[in-house]
């Protein structure tokens, strides 16, 4: 099974992301974001740096924009780029409309991106359990502003 | 594929989707373009994306595509629209897009290119280090917690009181370079800071600065008004709200997905999340969207007056701003709240710039009454996309189109190679056609074409 794909699109990038399990959908997601907007790695001597994520969303497409999101927020705040991840947990009360999830990312210090992302989008955004693709038992595609 | 049979020709440059294709429309949806346009259009999903704010809540009269209509998320970029907030017309992040009031600003000089053809080169060189752009690199400019609010609230003001560019550079940006209905107490803690570093910076992507000369007058009773004459050169500059913009508007299509169900509102695309105008949440936006406005007009008078001191070291002489103008924007105008996202006000007698891709040409224009009467006052606002950008970094090498561009008296100046492919002017579709089909149309039209000499943008 791929992590994930990108895929074209006119004005902004698309990536497809694949997962055993939701987290692992969320993380490889995560791992899409950074392909896409690659990275300059710092020369300067700085360990890598151990952080938590929070999101929350209605549902889980929303509570995969808040996680990319705010993912994506920390990494321009820091400059670090996060492919570590670790204790990745989601919990889903369908009922409340309430979902969140908690993990634990190291953080790589970088230079630069390659490329800015301005935001995660919702278009196209749809988790599909069990896809006929067989590409994995969760897919999604995510659309970023570039 | 958008299927054409359901198109029907109102005239030469518009067409229209007719209300009952699909049963959420509310009104019908247009398209300003030549027939060959419409092609490519329903070639991608944009008709399917205009088609959906179409159905948006207190919609009214008709939503429309400007010809260089392409596909994004949520509106097609190229989109406009109008609510009637008396209606419980809705407000919409999502369909004015992340860059608010992403635009651009044109400067003028007393100076012909055959007076400094010599120096064009130095000219873009000495932008280029001079104006931070691209990726990585911070504005010069640092602020505390307090500025920033001062940013926030007062736009280019607040620029002009510090000592970037002066007041007569005010009367002439749209919202005269600060929008009222703002509050920064609105703005998230995030958006701040993702802006802090970032004023006075042009960003990437499609941002540039780009020196040019007037190459050809269409009207020369409004060029004149205008202060444009022939070879005369003149400097584009094109970016928005950086980090703050972006944020602001992630944040508040996270509010409204959540209040929607509140107002009983249905969308068919989450990215159109929004909230009726009067509401608390649609005001609250309102209000934050006017601090990201305020910020981009505060980024350009900074650029612009960064643009000033190298025109003064390596040329000599003043720059005037002609004219500065938003293409994603909302704002209320005749009681209905507009929605531009990538498309540019077009009111009567009002300078429109148009930015082309690079290497080829942008437009000054003028815009019309038709437009107030037909389009909400608007038209296109460049090229538009019609290739991705994987694609055209495979057709294209930088440095060869840097070459290129050379040879035909263009220097480009970049930190990235594939920044410069992902901008070819095959990315993108023709901007002289774009501009003609506004010009036909009567939405808006041509005054002056500028040719590009240098280009300055980041990777």
């Amino acid at each position: 099974m791929k992590n994930f794909e990108i895929l074209p699109h006119p004005s902004d990038v698309k990536i497809r992301a694949f997962g055993h399990t939701l987290e692992e959908l969320f993380k490889n997601a995560a791992l899409g974001m950074f392909a896409v907007s690659g990275r300059v790695i710092s020369n300067r001597v700085v360990s890598d740096k151990e952080r938590e994520v929070l999101a929350k969303g209605i549902d889980e497409e929303a509570l995969l924009v808040s996680f990319l999101s705010e993912i994506w927020y920390l990494s321009e705040l820091n400059k670090e780029v996060y492919e570590d991840f670790s204790e990745i947990k989601i919990i889903k009360n369908e009922k409340n409309k309430n979902y969140q999830i908690k993990a634990k990312m190291l953080g790589k210090p970088i230079e630069r991106f390659n490329l800015e992302i301005k935001a995660v989008t919702f278009w196209d955004l749809e988790i599909v359990e069990n896809p006929p693709t067989g590409g994995g038992q969760f897919e999604t595609t995510v659309t970023f502003d570039i | 594929m958008f299927p054409k049979n359901v198109i029907s020709k109102i005239d030469d440059y518009t067409w229209e989707i007719p209300k009952s294709f699909r049963s959420d429309m509310r009104v019908p949806a247009r398209v300003i373009a030549t027939e060959n346009m419409l092609d490519e259009a329903v070639s991608d999903r944009s008709l399917e994306q205009l088609v959906n704010i179409a159905a948006l809540p207190g919609v009214v009269k008709y939503a429309l595509a400007m010809p260089d209509v392409h596909e994004g998320y949520g509106a097609p970029i190229g989109g406009v629209f109008a609510t009637d907030p008396e209606n419980d017309g809705v407000i919409s992040p999502g369909a004015i897009g992340y860059d608010c009031n992403c635009g651009v600003r044109l400067l003028t000089s007393r100076t012909t290119y055959e007076q400094v053809k010599d120096k064009i080169k130095d000219l873009a060189l000495g932008l280029f280090n001079h104006v931070p752009s691209g990726l990585g690199k911070g504005g010069k400019i640092r602020l505390t917690e307090q500025d920033f609010d001062k940013v926030l609230e007062k736009g280019a003001e607040w620029a002009v009181s510090k000592g970037y560019g002066n007041k007569e550079d005010l009367k002439v940006i749209e919202e005269n370079g600060r929008k009222m209905e703002n509050e920064p107490e609105k703005v998230s803690k995030r958006a701040k800071n993702r802006g802090r570093d970032q004023l006075g910076t042009i960003g990437s992507g499609n941002h540039f600065v780009e020196v040019q000369k007037v190459a050809e007058i269409y009207d020369g009773k409004v060029a004149e008004t205008f202060g444009l004459f022939p070879d005369q050169i003149t400097i584009l500059i094109h970016t928005g709200s950086r980090g703050t913009g972006h944020q602001i508007a992630t944040d508040y299509i996270n509010v409204m997905l959540q209040a929607m169900p509140k107002y009983g509102i249905e969308i068919p695309d989450r990215e159109l999340s929004c909230a009726p105008f009067k509401s608390p949440e649609g005001q609250d936006y309102y209000l934050a969207h006017g601090c990201a406005i305020n910020f981009a007009f505060a980024n350009r008078q900074i650029v612009a007056h960064l643009v000033r001191e190298v025109w003064e070291k390596i040329i000599g002489g003043e720059l005037q701003t002609l004219y500065e103008v938003a293409h994603n924007i909302g704002k209320v105008e005749n009681g209905l709240v507009v929605h531009r996202k990538g498309a540019t006000r077009s009111f009567d007698n009002q300078p429109v710039l148009v930015p082309g891709s690079m290497g080829t040409a942008s437009y000054v224009l003028v815009g019309t009454k038709k437009a107030e009467g037909e389009t909400f006052g608007s038209t296109c606002h460049g090229a538009g996309r019609r290739m991705s950008r994987a694609e055209a970094k495979r057709k294209v090498r930088g440095d060869v189109l840097q070459k290129e561009l050379a040879q035909k008296g263009i220097t480009v100046v970049s930190d990235s190679l594939p920044g410069i492919a992902e901008e070819a002017p095959l990315a993108y579709k023709d901007v002289n056609e774009v501009v003609e089909v506004v010009h036909q149309a009567g939405i808006s039209k041509k005054v002056a074409k500028l040719k590009p000499l240098g280009v300055i943008k980041g990777g």
